[in-house]
């Protein structure tokens, strides 16, 4: 009953006019910025930070968090259309939706993955408003060794998202680790593979390598193939998912939100990896996984909706506990502070109207989006229709200027052209570029939390198994492993048989 | 490279021709070409100062605690300079990448750097090498705020105060564990400088920031945490956490209710300072035209509120007063690590 009123108060604060103003705005500029290349919620929260300083704390708060769950919903647009990821988070959409496209399933894909994100972004909210505090003190209980299992974990999954040879996956994520290395050592503080080049001392971006990999190459790899790309037929007379569509994503769209709403709220969690997991989960669990990367929905689906549940779900030890897990949050704990609010346990009974209008106002925001972007898939579509000649100039500029809004340098944009050459030599060899960006991300998230872990246990590796979560981790990731060398080895003697 | 005519498709699998094509080489030429003219910029005439964007840089994540007095501070003063401020984090090598990015920029008054006068420009260079040189590399343009650096527990965790932590920490060497935001910052080197201090010592964990340090200490993964005491405040006021003491001389009305190290009878004075500084070789005028913008966006009562709200000490000094004050800190904080024989190594 008291759920209820709060809810029901909730409500009335985000529905008055200015929040619902507020909020669309919010979703709106989410939705566009996630649409375009480079630029991340993360650098536009930042930038309209200081707008936020003459508008009341509910109103603002209402409109930071628009704009992050709505840049999850923009960024697949891209990633499906012209094989760009449009936000971090959509680089493993670009598996599967891109296929999609090129099979004049570009409809379906958008249509399944904004259907998608609004589920997944709905259910995060209603855990959200149900469990809050129980679930941040679970949340904090994620440390450095617990983190470097699950990131052991995804690793293993690295393997799972190729569609190709499961060793050129291998490769390609070692050789992503390899890149994530470049840079300054997080625990040090001394750069290291920086060759004297300055620039690199920040490391090399994950968007800045995957433009270059999914984008730009695409362009090198289109140029070629003109004529050819003209015979495929792109009919659109199924702009929208089909009863089938829905019928295979719907578990995708569950599992996923589960999944993303577990990643998004543990500290430095980051919804990239729950896209990652997610899209290895599917593949996993899928009775068909060699249709994934050839244009299978649920790898649409799946990521889509972790990576919106994760945005709902990393508000949790904000607003529970007053907490940032990762630095969007942290730049909405200064939205929240600069108006003089204390953010802590404190805040839900100090403040219902922040905490209650907040949820409030995203269960609407949800709701805006998916009425923003179903209409908006028609339209998307019409972008494949653009003749070639038109579109790949128009691609390699939105990737150029995408990556220079970053940081503004020059250097990074070398860097684009360097990894799409790369990527087009590669691509050509037949290797695949997803587990490449998941290495360059895992990595150096990885060295970082094993290092902690083991300063924290004084050397002592003992703190992974002997620390629960961290062991039930581990332990899937050790049967996962050794199922892969079982069916390896089964499939070996099969072949072996056979030839004799 | 080879230039075939035919499309291969293998097991409807390949998509693409294995052979590399000269058409694509030669876009990849073109693209390059295009970018190496645009880093080339054609002289001009120097019209009046600013007439463009000016970039600023912060060299700590976005949302960190200088995020939360520079943002607010640049929207105020880019009305009076009359062109935009734009913000970049550049974190990186806690505060290195983007120190050596604004000490390696061209003098023009374009490029500038927030937060100067944290730990990365006054203590690392006593401790490891950097990439720039704090005294020379740079012209002060002024110091807005301070904060200090304080020790913080657990609310239930066993020790009270600070006499009791360090007596457990006497009878067991490097049992206690706290999380710090980065090597060789203000904090890590204000829990250096106490260990040594108190005779005791402590085993640390850097994790890349004052919120990850905060973190680490909630969950319960360390006994303590040496943090920015404005960052752990919210925590402190929500009765989560407990300050054991601060840096300050003397005790501040911002933090309610917590000792300095100083009145507990330890030698312990670090401010963590928020200034802004330009390359060197800047032109006088335009450091004068920077730090009156800055000066007055400092005076409006809506920063002065921001200031409190945040919990940063004003502490406003011109740019003479600034330069001479980053040499006296550069020294002061030489001199601290000198005597107390304070490295990075353990």
């Amino acid at each position: 009953m008291d759920l209820l009123t709060n809810v029901l108060h909730g409500f009335s604060v985000a529905l008055d006019p200015t929040n619902l103003l507020y909020c669309f705005l919010g979703v709106l500029s989410g939705t566009l910025i996630g649409v375009l290349p480079g630029l991340g919620p993360l650098a536009a929260i930042a930038f309209l930070l200081p707008i936020t300083f003459y508008v009341p704390v509910v109103p603002s708060l209402i409109m930071l968090a628009g704009i992050y769950y709505g840049a999850m919903y923009g960024g697949s647009t891209t990633s499906i259309l012209v094989n760009i990821p449009g936000e971090a988070a959509s680089v493993v959409t670009c598996l599967d939706g891109y296929q999609m496209a090129l099979q004049g399933r570009a409809g379906p894909a958008l249509g399944i993955s904004a259907i998608g994100s609004f589920v997944a972004g709905t259910f995060g909210v209603v855990i959200l408003m149900l469990l809050a505090p129980p679930l941040a003190g679970f949340a904090l209980k994620f440390g450095p060794a617990e983190f470097s299992s699950l990131l052991v974990l995804a690793l293993i999954i690295v393997a799972y998202i190729g569609s190709g040879e499961p060793v050129k996956a291998m490769m390609m994520g070692a050789l992503g680790l390899a890149l994530g290395m470049i840079g300054t050592d997080q625990i040090s503080g001394h750069p290291r593979f920086t060759f004297g080049i300055w620039e690199l001392v920040d490391g090399v971006g994950v968007v800045t390598v995957a433009i270059g990999v999914f984008g730009i190459s695409e362009v090198f790899l289109n140029v070629e193939v003109i004529e050819q790309r003209h015979l495929i037929k792109t009919t659109f007379k199924g702009v929208f998912p089909s009863i089938q569509d829905y019928k295979d994503s719907a578990l995708p769209i569950l599992r996923g939100s589960l999944l993303g709403f577990f990643v998004g709220m543990l500290p430095g969690g980051s919804h990239i990896i729950s896209s990652f997991l997610s899209y290895g989960v599917e593949k996993k669990v899928s009775k068909h996984p060699e249709k994934f990367g050839h244009g299978a929905i649920e790898g649409v689906a799946g990521p889509e909706s972790a990576n919106n549940a994760a945005t709902s779900a990393a508000f949790i030890p904000l607003l529970s506990l007053g907490v940032p897990n990762n630095a969007v949050m942290a730049l909405m704990l200064g939205a929240i502070i600069i108006h003089g609010v204390v953010p802590g346990p404190r805040l839900i009974s100090d403040q219902p109207q922040l905490f209650w209008g907040v949820i409030g106002s995203m269960y609407i925001g949800n709701a805006m989006l998916l009425a923003l972007n179903l209409p908006l898939v028609g339209l998307w579509v019409q972008v494949l229709r653009v003749p070639y000649r038109l579109l790949l100039p128009m691609i390699l500029i939105f990737c150029l200027v995408g990556v220079y809004s970053i940081n503004a340098s020059l250097f990074e944009m070398f860097l684009v052209i360097i990894f799409g050459v790369f990527g087009y030599v590669m691509r050509k060899l037949n290797y695949e570029m997803a587990p490449l960006i998941m290495g360059v991300i895992i990595g150096p998230m990885l060295e970082t939390v094993f290092r902690q872990a083991l300063l924290l246990s004084k050397g002592s590796f003992s703190i992974f198994i002997t620390r629960p979560i961290s062991a039930f981790f581990l332990a899937i990731a050790v049967v996962l492993l050794a199922q892969t060398a079982v069916s390896f080895v089964v499939k070996r003697i099969a072949i072996t048989k056979r030839q004799k | 490279m080879v230039n075939t005519q035919r499309h291969v498709i293998i097991e409807g699998k390949e998509k693409y021709t294995m052979e590399f094509r000269s058409k694509t080489v030669f876009l990849i030429i073109l693209i390059s070409g295009i970018i190496l003219c645009g880093g080339t910029s054609l002289p001009s005439a120097a019209p009046e100062y600013p007439e463009k964007p000016i970039n600023a840089i912060i060299p700590f994540v976005a949302g960190g605690a200088p995020d939360l007095l520079f943002r607010p501070l640049s929207e105020i003063a880019q009305k009076h300079l009359g062109v935009p401020l734009v913000i970049f984090n550049k974190p990186a090598g806690g505060g290195m990448a983007g120190t050596q990015e604004v000490a390696r920029a061209k003098p023009d008054g374009y490029t500038i750097l927030m937060n100067f006068g944290g730990g990365e420009h006054l203590v690392s260079p006593h401790l490891e090498k950097v990439p720039f040189d704090t005294l020379k590399d740079f012209e002060p343009v002024i110091i807005l705020s301070y904060y200090p650096s304080g020790l913080f527990v657990k609310e239930d965790s066993p020790w009270k105060n600070l006499e009791e932590i360090i007596e457990y920490a006497k009878k067991n060497p490097w049992a206690l564990r706290y999380s710090h935001p980065g090597t060789a910052t203000m904090n890590h080197l204000a829990a250096l400088a106490f260990e040594k201090i108190a005779g005791i010592s402590l085993s640390g964990i850097p994790t890349g920031g004052g919120g990850p340090a905060l973190n680490m200490l909630l969950g319960g993964h360390v006994e303590a945490a040496q943090i920015g005491v404005p960052v752990a405040w919210p925590q402190v006021h929500g009765g989560q956490i407990r300050c054991l003491a601060y840096s300050l001389p003397k005790r501040s009305g911002m933090y309610p209710g917590a000792p300095t190290y100083v009145e507990k009878g330890y030698d312990l004075r670090f401010a963590i300072n928020q200034g802004i500084a330009v390359p060197k070789g800047t032109p006088k005028e335009v450091v004068q035209k920077l730090h009156d913008a800055f000066a007055l966006a400092f005076k409006e009562k809506g920063f002065q509120e921001i200031m409190e709200k945040v919990r940063f000490s004003p502490n406003y000094m011109n740019s003479e007063d600034t330069a001479k004050y980053i040499r006296e800190m550069y020294q002061y904080y030489g001199d601290v690590i000198k005597k107390l024989g304070v490295t990075l190594k353990k």
